[in-house]
């Protein structure tokens, strides 16, 4: 548990003071990075205050896609200004593409749009798929569904990044509750911290070498010195 | 017979200005924990309200030790205690009731 970096990989403040306090919380409750959905503005203000906490900041965009052109046509546009594309299904059609895609990082299945997953769709995955904690904690029939989902995953091998998806600092949990939370939906435990650490954290890293320009394709590292 | 070993938690209400009734909580606790195991889980795990310790406002409860992280599950899932929103922390989790206290007092 010790030597880990632990990664709420998607908050979404609705300001900046809310957004100041979730970042103290976040620094209390053990986190070291934070993956932030909001405005470009917001976010440029929110790096100073994340590292007074000591907290590492990246961008988020997600895109809520209903059909498969919504899909390529958002992942297009933002690929290149955010540090984690995430795309929030609403119809099957939609999870499919976003679950192929490699510019795609994480497919969401959320309470409020399409939360099934079957055999074929898993055997197509080649992304991470995101589940939420706010969904655990406020709908019920949103946690089994959930189970089901990390079982299927589980017996599958695929990767999955658990995230809080909070809005305020009360939706926010602590990394060893969290990859509990995950545990009980049948995960194994080192699985469950992974997907707080490093599955997003690997996610993060190679998003920002190939923002930075360190990665010139796929594998290829610019060495530098 | 084999002795039953446990696990003491120390749980804290987040925000911390909330009043909030503390008995309230365990209900919140028990009734999150048997949702997420059903009776015969919630059996296994056997949870307890060990006391209020008011001087550090928060509970110290306890479970059986090879189902914390269940008993934690449940702990982290509970939103809301008698009609305000809240999240319940986890301070401290130690073997024996002394160590608890121990480690949260220094």
């Amino acid at each position: 548990m010790g030597s880990r970096t632990f990664v709420d990989f998607w908050i979404r403040p609705p300001d900046v003071t809310i957004a100041k306090e979730m970042c103290k919380r976040a620094s209390e409750l053990g986190y070291s990075a934070l993956v932030v959905e909001a405005p470009k503005s917001m976010l440029d203000e929110l790096k100073g205050i994340a590292k007074e906490y000591g907290l590492e900041l990246y961008s988020k965009a997600v895109i809520s896609a209903k059909t498969r052109s919504d899909v390529l046509k958002m992942v297009t546009k933002l690929r290149h200004s955010y540090d984690a594309i995430a795309v929030h299904c609403l119809t099957r059609d939609a999870a499919l593409v976003a679950l192929r895609d490699g510019r795609v990082d994480t497919v969401v299945f959320r309470a409020n749009g399409f939360m099934t997953i079957d055999k074929h769709m898993l055997s197509v995955t080649r992304n991470s798929i995101e589940l939420t904690l706010i969904d655990a904690i406020s709908d019920r029939v949103a946690l089994q569904k959930m189970r089901g989902i990390v079982r299927l995953i589980d017996a599958k091998g695929l990767s999955v990044i658990f995230s809080s998806c909070a809005s305020n600092p009360v939706e926010q949990r602590g990394p060893f509750e969290t990859s509990c939370i995950i545990n009980a939906f049948g995960l194994n435990f080192e699985r469950s911290l992974d997907a707080i650490s490093t599955v997003p954290l690997n996610i993060l890293l190679r998003n920002r070498a190939k923002l930075s320009g360190e990665i010139v394709q796929e594998g290829v590292w610019l060495v530098k010195g | 017979m084999l002795r039953a070993r446990y696990r003491y938690v120390f749980v804290k209400p987040f925000p911390g200005d909330v009043r909030l009734d503390k008995l309230e909580i365990w209900k919140a606790v028990q009734s999150s924990l048997q949702y997420l195991v059903g009776a015969l889980g919630y059996a296994d795990v056997n949870p307890y309200l060990v006391r209020v310790q008011k001087d550090l406002d928060g509970l110290v409860m306890r479970c059986n030790s090879k189902h914390i992280r269940t008993f934690v599950a449940a702990i982290a899932l509970v939103n809301n205690v008698g009609g305000e929103r809240v999240a319940l922390d986890i301070k401290k989790v130690s073997g024996t009731l002394k160590a608890l206290l121990r480690k949260l007092k220094c």
